[in-house]
Formats: structure tokens, sequence, C-alpha cells
């Protein structure tokens, strides 16, 4: 287990990731939740405006009984679905307080839960910092006990987005694309929420998927079915191939498979208390847990690595 | 009457007035219009500018600061106390005359900035951004290379655009202030990323439909495009890769009214 910042708890190196969920039906949905749950994963990330995810874990949640809930963290909706840094809008137009509040209270309503481990703003502009009453009412809602704390999910690839928010001391947690392709919040990011004890989730450690070496979506001959199909057009899809078979001819046999290795490197850092992965059947979730087993990457091996493939940066 | 856009850039003149540039704007397919202005050999601040061209890129937003004050803020930091003062007084006029008529196309008051740096980030397709509800931006750039490329919202695959600016686009704005703050070549910063610095270079981006449906500002001239705004979309535009290390001077004046 790993501390959770300032928040008091604990999490297991791997959260459970429900972006792609949505190809799941509720119940295969729910026994992945369970066997993750059963094998020691105690963390589970949702967006909360995905209503079938969060019906699915709070059936989860239920027939489990008396057993402790997971810790859920929890990316709020903004008012305006901005699909790029906008600091030309204000934080009150985009996270007005009672919009959190409101998010908050009905998702403990819906997952029958009395505190979310963590709420995070997506879509963070850091002109937003000392705007609107986002601060306050998040404050407020921690002090109310209905969440353990809070903190801000930057856009792929703008981990310095964050770095302002950090440094305040106001949030205790930010989310952050973190990967061999981008090792960039390993430069500043990492050791400042280290020093200000501030916990970093750790998004995408295989890059969407682009970092699992010959997946016949990454070949080109399967779609994904959701939004990655549109991410991952040709262009693109060839050249992250091409570049994680590159990280693959680096490898010592020794070392295990890109998957593991991408996500052990996340690890490498202590600054990291979680790394969200999607998982889409019991034998990822399996595989990711043995990757994890076998430890963080050694510091200067990770080091090596990220210098010598860093890409998205 | 005013040359319709077409397919292609309308031209309007300071001695139009605002209004028929506005309506000349409001008809163009390409949300842009070009204003036509005299080489930097016939601009009698010549000299002034070719010395702010030879010092380090800089940007300033004047913010509440009149034309004239601001240009001899600069001047007076990166050329010296009373140096060029006549030639001030005239690029301050000029780009008082250019603010005035900006002004009157949506009937706000403009935002003015200068600037000699040239942002990587420009090179790529893209539409400024406000969140007012009706906002054009002029662009007078005195001294580049090559003028600004256009095309319209349909040449541009709208999913792929998405898809490739949720990637690039925290990048680029890394490299413009890496680039504004140190200095520094794009094909050196970005020498782990040879695909999109060639896209740069050639622009050839993914998302563009037809390569030849792009219009080009021509060398000298100042352009007003559309911003981007919650009700309008804007002009998409980019730079050319000859104008990175020549950016020239650019006066940039915004304009944006709460009221469309």
């Amino acid at each position: 287990m790993r501390r959770l910042g300032r928040s008091g708890l604990s999490v297991s190196p791997l959260t459970f990731g429900t972006d792609a969920a949505g190809q799941f039906s509720a119940a295969e949905l729910r026994e992945l939740f369970a066997f993750a749950l059963d094998t020691g994963i105690n963390a589970i990330e949702i967006d909360a405006a995905n209503a079938m995810v969060v019906d699915a874990l709070a059936a989860t949640i239920r027939s489990r009984g008396g057993e402790s809930a997971p810790h859920i963290f929890c990316r709020l909706s903004p008012l305006i679905p901005l699909p790029l840094p906008a600091p030309h809008f204000l934080a009150a137009q985009v996270y007005p307080g009672a919009s959190i509040r409101a998010q908050v209270d009905a998702l403990l309503a819906r997952l029958e839960i009395e505190r979310l481990a963590l709420v995070h703003l997506p879509i963070w502009s850091p002109e937003w910092l000392e705007e609107g009453d986002w601060l306050p009412t998040l404050q407020q809602l921690r002090q109310e006990g209905k969440i353990a704390d809070f903190g801000v999910a930057t856009f792929d690839h703008d981990a310095d987005a964050a770095l302002s928010a950090v440094a305040s001391g106001a949030i205790g947690s930010v989310q952050v694309m973190y990967n061999l392709f981008d090792p960039h919040p390993a430069r500043s990011l990492l050791p400042l929420s280290a020093k200000k004890d501030v916990a970093v989730i750790a998004r995408a450690p295989l890059y969407h998927g682009g970092l699992v070496i010959d997946s016949p979506t990454m070949r080109g001959e399967q779609a994904w079915g959701d939004w990655r199909d549109a991410h991952f057009y040709p262009g693109h899809r060839t050249e992250t191939a091409d570049r994680a078979a590159r990280i693959a001819r680096d490898l010592d046999g020794n070392e295990g498979s890109l998957a593991e290795m991408a996500l052990r490197f996340c690890l490498s850092s202590s600054a990291v208390s979680s790394v969200v992965v999607g998982m889409r059947t019991l034998d990822h979730i399996a595989a990711n847990l043995a990757a994890v087993a076998k430890g963080p990457l050694d510091p200067a091996r990770a080091a090596a690595l990220a210098a010598r493939h860093a890409w998205l940066c | 009457m005013l040359p319709l856009s077409g397919g292609g850039i309308g031209t309007v003149s300071l001695a139009d007035g605002s209004l028929a540039a506005r309506q000349a704007l409001d008809r163009s397919t390409l949300g842009i219009v070009q204003l036509d202005r005299p080489p930097l050999d016939h601009l009698p601040y010549r000299g002034l500018v070719r010395a702010l061209l030879a010092k380090q890129g800089f940007k300033l937003d004047f913010n509440r600061l009149a034309p004239d004050a601001a240009i001899a803020l600069v001047a007076n930091r990166l050329l010296g106390p009373g140096s060029f003062t006549a030639e001030r007084d005239a690029l301050a006029a000029d780009i008082a005359s250019l603010a005035q008529f900006a002004s009157g196309l949506v009937g706000a008051a403009p935002s003015i900035a200068i600037r000699t740096y040239f942002a990587p980030g420009d090179l790529v397709w893209h539409v400024d951004r406000l969140r007012e509800a009706h906002a054009i931006r002029l662009l007078c750039p005195i001294g580049r290379p090559a003028g600004m490329m256009v095309t319209g919202a349909d040449n541009i695959d709208a999913a792929l655009y998405r898809a490739y600016m949720q990637r690039e686009y925290p990048l680029l704005g890394r490299l413009d202030t890496r680039v504004m703050q140190q200095g520094g070549s794009i094909e050196t910063l970005w020498a782990h990323r040879p695909v999109q610095v060639a896209a740069m270079q050639n622009g050839d981006f993914p998302f563009l439909r037809d390569p030849q449906a792009v219009w080009q500002v021509p060398l000298g001239a100042a352009s007003i495009h559309r911003v981007d705004t919650p009700g309008r979309p804007g002009s998409f535009h980019r730079s050319c890769w000859a104008n990175r290390a020549e950016p020239g001077l650019q006066i940039v004046i915004t304009v944006a009214a709460e009221q469309p």
C-alpha cells in the first residue's frame, strides 16, 4: 500500500480505471470490480457523469456488505465540456461551487457511501487557482467528511498546469498523465508533489494501450470501439507502435514485457501514490498485479528509459 | 462594393471604415479579410522596426498603456532613451489608427500587443479563442518573409483535429513558453519529435482534408479574422515555417464584446 498524500488513507499501487468501461455490460463490470477488489486493488477511478459505471460500482459495494468499500477517486464534470485548456473561461463558469457540491452529494447517495477518497477537477487551467468558489466548496466538503481530499486532473501532457496549485498547498492530490512516452512530470511535478505531500495519481501508464506491443488494435486490425479510434488515427497509431517497438527492443530479456515495465516505470517514483489502469479482463487484472508485485523499476533504469524514449513531452 | 471573399480572402481598407470591414468579415466563408499595408521600406518608422528586430524577441501587452507610452517603454528599454523619437510617434500613431479601426468592427475597446518573438505553436492550424460573444483579431505583421495561411473549418476533420490538438496543444504551449523565456530553435528543442516538426515545416497535418484548399494572406498585408467564441466559429490559420526565423514585428489587436 502507498500513502495517499495528506488524506490519511493508504491505497493500492494499482487503481482500477473505468474510462473504457462503456464496452462492458453492468454485470461484466461488476465481475471485474469484484475480482479487482478481491485480489488487492482497493481504489477505483470514475467519471462522475458515467451513470453506468457509478451504478455498477454501487451494486458492487452493496454486494460486498460489511466489507470495507474501495477508495473512490472521482473526476467531477465541468459545466462546460472544454476539449482543450481554456483559461479564457472563468473558473466560476466551469466549476461553480454549487455544481461541485451537487455532484458530490449525488455520488455519495448513489454509491451509498459516506465519503469519496478523492475528487478531481479535470480540464484544469492554472489561471483558475484563485478564481471562483471551487476551492472553499471543496474545503468545506472535506471538513464535512464527504471527501478525504481533492485536487486537479490535468489534460494529457499538461502536467505543468498543476504546478501552481500544488505549490500553493491548496490541493491534496493531482492526477496526471505519466508514462514512458511522457515522463515530463518527473521533471517538476513529482518532486514538488513529494515536497508538498500531495498525492500523485498517475494516469495512462500504457499510453491508452499504445505501450502494449503487438495488440490487434495497435496493428490496426481491430477497432477499440471507443474514443481511442479517433485518438489513434493511422499516422499516430503507426508512430506509436514504432516507438513502442523501439522501447521493447531496448529491454533486457529478463525485464519482462513492455507493459510490465511501463507500469513499474510509473511506480519508480515514490511521489506516485497509485497508477490508474483500465483493465478489460480478469487476465489483465492478474497480469497487472503480477507486474506490480515485481516492485518499482529501479529509478536509474527508469530515468535511462525515459531519457531515451521520451516523445510526447 | 468591397470584394466578396468567395473561396478566398476579401480586401478591405481603413478608408472604407469599420462597418464595411465588419460586413466583409461577416460574408467571409474563411472568417478573414485582408488589409493592404505599405511595405516596411515605405514605412516612416522602418528604422525603429529594424532596430527592434535586431534585438532579442519580446512580447508586450499594452494593457492600459496608450500606444505612445507602450512604444516608448519598449524603445527605451531595448534601444535606449531618446532613440528614434520621431519614429516612435509614427509607429504609435499607426497602431492607434489600426486599433480604432478594429475597435469599430465590434464596438468594444481594443486590447493591443506587439511582439517580435515567434511562438512555434502558430505553425499548427488553430483558432484563437475567447469567451466573449463576439471577437475579432487584427494581425499586422511587419518585416516577415511570408503571410499567414488560412483555411475553412470544413477543410478540417473535426474528430481528427480534436485528437491531434488534445495531444499537441499542451506540448505546443510548453514549447512556446520555452522559446519565449530561453530562446532556441524548434528543430533542436523538438529533436525527439521529428514527425511533428516536419508537419510544421511542410504543413502536412493529418486533419487537413485538402492541402490545396488553403489561402495565404499576401506578404506584408494585415488581416482581420474571427476569433472562436461560444457563439461563433473562429477562423483557422497558421503561420509559415519561413516566419520562425524572421518573425517580424507583429501588431496584434484583439477586440471582444459580450454582445454579438
